[in-house]
């Protein structure tokens, strides 16, 4: 047999105290497409940045068509053939398609650019791949999907020996996805290597050839697809057999008063008819992979995010059109991104936790600094947050406190009839995590109501009296009471 | 108002009407302490550094124009020096908070041009008495504001680029209402305005304090000045607090119409005369005002007071120059490096800089 495109050897990476890559072999062969699979945090994109040279190995050696070689940059792997396509797309959206594909490389004539030679060489790519686009198309202006192409066909046009991506579906809606991965079974009849990252089992089971699964930085699995089955692939992923999961018809543990009633809601390319009810009282989950499209459900029932719904009520009147008219109607949210969405960063956390809400402590449109200062006192000591002073800035905290700030904040007026969280805990340090997780739970405790949208399945697990499981934008299926674990929620995502 | 009393863990304390805060003791050992003076010292005292390296600034150019000009520290000139930073100054204290906001007025010179023209016309064209004039000039500014926000709001078009655009739609509009003409004004209501002076000190000066200190109470004491700082500083956190960041905008881009309108008039008063041109080139002269201030382009930092001794700073070396008979372009070379000296230092400081 012929050698290996690209063969890695015992690879080991620390950072620091973290064990991040043990002893992993991996083995990419021509015309064959290879999924590499894991959960978060398992090594995955620490092993494909060491492949594509941005991360130099403690230990281990990497062989390209037999050859051990030392990568010192992501140049010495591009000059072995090496490619690769990201995840986030990395593209001028101001250029032409053909500028885009040929970044770098645009063919010269008496050093001008050759723009015919340019077209023609772009054609032939695009056509390689079974995509028709104009190259002479601005790519700010195509569609996500066709994006994605160009970034895939920047990745071809380099004639790669060994194509590396990395969750090229995750923005692509399921006939675009199912249309790329046919090119990609195209594209390995070529010759090319594919080592093809994804969270999506049923893709992999119908793309891949072989099968390499991470957990905690080591191989746990190493296969023919062909030799595996989706039980297999799972729990080697989870290290555990995943409890058979029970899809259950909605109950309701809350109360009888209903608070968010949603049928049918469509978001443009992330929510695809989701239906739900939430009662007073309940904490909800709507947990996903990243990209599952839960991630737009809060903006959706705030105000703050683009929807068509057959039927979308908060207390039985149609959701509100703005964060200001959710705010008045007593919608609190916390949202995922504290420092881009959810503070003003160069402020004091007094302001912070005011944000907002000075003009309730105001008489007349003037501050009344004394009840300004009591009452933000009172909320950071009823949440815990822990800061020097008030008047320190906010961006002096710690994540997990500044996630204190933006929850505080919520009841700075009367208290919210339901908040609304995105990933309440990401960021943040395990003692802060379980103060916000208590926090929740003594609201809803007291008839308040959280819908929590969550990647992080402990949490959801942890935290919520049900989770909806969402993928591609649909509600999969529904967990409650003892099948609510963090195994059962990652294993029904997959 | 009520605080929350949902949670189990509430206090139950309700805060009503001024002055019966009900007693805070924070627990020590978590809770942030309100106002603790020494809590974090670098933070606490680098703001009062800043004051000081900005007064003390202005200070050493007075001493050392002092001894290098008998005529400097005397009172007639003192004076002179205020009354030739008012027009400018008027449009600083306002351009303050429109930076603050996170925005730019650029188009602030065009607006002197056009109201001054708009008060000359409506009185020697139209016959119409001097305080009709100054109302229809007034709103004018107010008008250009609102086109101003109009563009950003609606259209959603950057500031900058707006004012940019709008500089030269109403420079041009300036010159189109006089046909390029000079009008001259004789009015004693103007004639007042110009040279009359109250408690020592010209109109136009007394204009210019008046602006500041409303633009500094603004910014510290009322609600909609925390709107500012908090829009200037995240407008999409601030949008999705529940704060009206569209409505901020629109007001604070008409309160800078209306300040560049009050500082036309001024300008007409005191030359008595109405120049289509009058006001070109004064956005910059204002812009650094600012920004030797410590203002932040970046919106959500900005003290109005120290906009002030900006403004100072540049009438102080103005007329210093002036009086040691420096050639003037050799002034603008000076205001060119003071404003270039003055932001270096102010990003070092703050660690924070252009990326």
């Amino acid at each position: 047999m012929a050698h290996p495109a690209l063969h890695l050897k015992g690879i080991d990476k620390r950072f620091g105290g973290t064990h991040a890559v043990r002893g992993v072999h991996l083995t990419l062969r021509s015309g064959r497409v290879h999924a590499l699979l894991g959960e978060n945090g398992a090594g995955k994109s620490t092993l494909v940045k060491i492949m594509s040279g941005l991360i130099d190995p403690d230990d281990g050696t990497i062989e390209v068509g037999g050859r051990p070689m030392r990568f010192r940059g992501p140049a010495d792997a591009q000059r072995e053939g090496i490619r690769t396509v990201h995840q986030e797309l990395e593209l001028a959206p101001a250029l032409t398609v053909t500028e885009n594909v040929l970044m770098g490389q645009l063919p010269r004539r008496f050093g001008t650019v050759d723009f015919a030679a340019a077209t023609r060489r772009t054609l032939g790519v695009l056509s390689e791949l079974g995509a028709e686009l104009d190259p002479d198309a601005i790519v700010g202006s195509l569609p996500l999907a066709e994006q994605q192409l160009v970034e895939i066909a920047r990745g071809l046009a380099a004639r790669p020996k060994v194509l590396f991506l990395d969750e090229p579906t995750a923005a692509l809606t399921p006939g675009e996805a199912d249309k790329l991965l046919e090119r990609l079974r195209g594209l390995a009849a070529q010759g090319v290597a594919i080592l093809y990252i994804s969270h999506h089992l049923e893709e992999v089971l119908a793309v891949a050839d072989d099968v390499t699964v991470l957990r905690d930085g080591a191989v746990a699995l190493a296969a023919e697809v062909s030799e595996t089955d989706r039980h297999g692939i799972v729990r080697a992923m989870l290290g555990t057999d995943p409890v058979d999961s029970q899809v259950r018809p909605a109950a309701t543990p809350g109360g009888e008063e209903t608070v968010f009633e949603v049928h049918d809601l469509h978001s443009r390319r992330s929510l695809d008819g989701v239906s739900f009810r939430v009662a007073a009282g309940e904490i909800v989950g709507f947990f996903g992979l990243a990209g599952s499209g839960h991630e737009a459900i809060a903006d959706c029932l705030y105000g703050s995010g683009e929807y068509a719904a057959e039927r979308a009520t908060f207390s039985g009147n149609p959701l509100p059109a703005s964060p200001i008219e959710a705010r008045k109607r007593g919608i609190g949210y916390v949202p995922a991104d504290r420092k881009r969405d959810g503070l003003a960063l160069g402020m004091s956390v007094r302001d912070n936790i005011l944000l907002a809400n000075w003009g309730p402590l105001a008489r007349a449109g003037i501050r009344r600094q004394g009840i300004e200062t009591e009452q933000a006192a009172r909320l950071a000591r009823r949440h815990a947050v822990k800061a020097g002073s008030l008047d320190v800035p906010v961006s002096s905290l710690s994540g997990g406190n500044q996630q204190k700030v933006v929850l505080a904040r919520q009841f700075t007026g009367e208290s919210p009839k339901a908040l609304l969280l995105s990933e309440p805990t990401r960021g943040v340090d395990i003692g802060a995590k379980a103060e916000i997780h208590r926090l929740l739970a003594e609201y809803a405790d007291a008839g308040g109501t959280c819908l929590v949208t969550s990647s992080d399945a402990e949490e959801v697990a942890a935290l919520c009296d049900r989770v909806y499981v969402l993928s591609r934008g649909r509600i999969l299926t529904q967990l409650q009471a003892g099948a609510l674990t963090a195994s059962n929620l990652t294993a029904a995502a997959l | 108002m009520n605080p929350s009393n949902q949670t189990p863990a509430t206090v139950n304390e309700t805060v009503n009407g001024a002055g019966t805060a009900p007693p805070v003791e924070p627990r020590p050992d978590t809770a942030p302490k309100p106002r603790e003076r020494d809590a974090s010292p670098v933070r606490r005292v680098l703001p009062g550094a800043q004051d000081l390296a900005l007064i003390g600034a202005l200070v050493v150019l007075c001493a050392g124009f002092t001894i290098a000009s008998p005529h400097f520290f005397t009172e007639a000139n003192l004076i002179n020096v205020l009354r030739s930073v008012a027009i400018i100054g008027t449009i600083s204290a306002i351009m303050t908070l429109v930076l603050i906001s996170g925005a730019l007025d650029l188009s602030v010179g065009s607006i002197m041009g056009i109201t001054g023209v708009l008060a000359a016309v409506m009185m020697s064209s139209f016959g119409l008495g001097p305080l009709t004039a100054c109302a229809a000039a007034l709103a004018l500014g107010v008008v250009c504001g609102l086109l101003n926000a109009f563009c950003v709001v609606r259209l959603r078009i950057n500031p900058i680029i707006v004012t940019i655009g709008t500089l030269a739609l109403f420079r041009g509009i300036a010159f189109i209402l006089t046909d390029g003409r000079e009008i001259a004004v004789r009015d004693p209501f103007f004639d007042a305005i110009g040279f009359d002076r109250w408690l020592l000190l010209p109109v136009p000066v007394w204009v210019m304090l008046a602006v500041f200190t409303m633009a500094w109470w603004i910014a510290k004491y009322s609600v909609w000045g925390r709107t500012v700082y908090s829009v200037g500083s995240n407008p999409r956190a601030s949008r999705l607090a529940g704060l009206p960041v569209d409505r901020a905008r629109v007001i604070i881009l008409a309160a800078s119409g209306l300040a560049a309108s009050v500082a036309g008039l001024l300008m007409l008063a005191q030359g008595g005369i109405a120049v289509p041109s009058a006001g070109t080139g004064y956005e910059l002269q204002v812009l650094t005002a600012v920004l030797l201030g410590g203002t932040s382009l970046a919106g959500g930092e900005g003290r109005v007071a120290r906009t002030l001794v900006g403004v100072l700073i540049i009438g102080v070396i103005n007329n210093g120059m002036t009086l040691l008979a420096v050639p003037s372009y050799y002034q603008t070379v000076a205001g060119g490096v003071l404003l270039l000296v003055a932001v270096a230092i102010d990003q070092a400081r703050r660690g924070a800089g252009y990326r």
